[in-house]
């Protein structure tokens, strides 16, 4: 891959916690600890889960052969599971707030959309 | 009793049709930049940067169908007045 596009998904990556940062930071406005909580682990599972992407991505585009292909599927499976595993303990178990996990969630989409944007103008 | 049914059914439903897209979309974005490669490997860099970003997009749709889903099955804001209601 690219230097450039190397960059651009490192400062993606980067981007991802100071987004949450600021999120969780504009959470603590609630004064909730279920919403600040809510923020902090959609927005960790959201990160989580695009660092997870970008690895086993990289990992399968590296080296082309049929293992890596084979990797790639199980490791595509294995972090739909966790996702889901970890979405339902919070929403069902913990009882997050929901608005507050689908904010957390937005942090990749929100970063996204900014660097579109910044792209664009 | 009927509105748990139908809360069931919706989630089922919406996950259905969610995943369907879902899959659909991350297919299509695949398919195409895995042709894009093969025309022209020398963009393979960007093109598989663009990939990356679109399948994460893709990818969160997913995640908030699913949220929701398990936002009616289990934290559905308007159970305590159904029941309330089911018990006078």
């Amino acid at each position: 891959m690219k230097d450039k596009d190397e960059q651009l998904l490192e400062e993606l990556s980067r981007r991802n916690w100071i987004i949450l940062a600021l999120l969780v930071l504009l959470s603590l406005l609630w004064r909730s600890v279920d919403v600040t909580l809510g923020v902090l682990s959609g927005g960790l599972l959201a990160i989580i889960g695009y660092l997870w992407l970008h690895r086993s991505l990289q990992l399968t585009l590296s080296e082309a052969s049929q293992y890596t292909a084979r990797g790639f599927k199980f490791s595509y499976l294995v972090r739909l599971g966790a996702l889901t595993a970890a979405l339902f303990l919070l929403i069902a178990l913990a009882k997050v707030h929901p608005i507050a996990l689908s904010a957390g969630l937005s942090v990749v989409v929100i970063n996204i959309l900014w660097i579109t944007l910044k792209r664009s103008f | 009793m009927e509105f748990f049914a139908w809360c069931m059914i919706a989630a089922g439903f919406g996950m259905a049709i969610g995943s369907f897209g879902t899959g659909l979309g991350q297919g299509l974005a695949i398919k195409s930049a895995v042709e894009g490669v093969a025309r022209n490997p020398g963009a393979s860099g960007k093109i598989l940067t663009t990939m990356m970003i679109g399948l994460a997009m893709i990818e969160s749709l997913a995640i908030y169908v699913f949220v929701v889903c398990m936002i009616i099955l289990f934290a559905n804001p308007f159970t305590a007045q159904v029941v309330e209601l089911a018990a006078k």
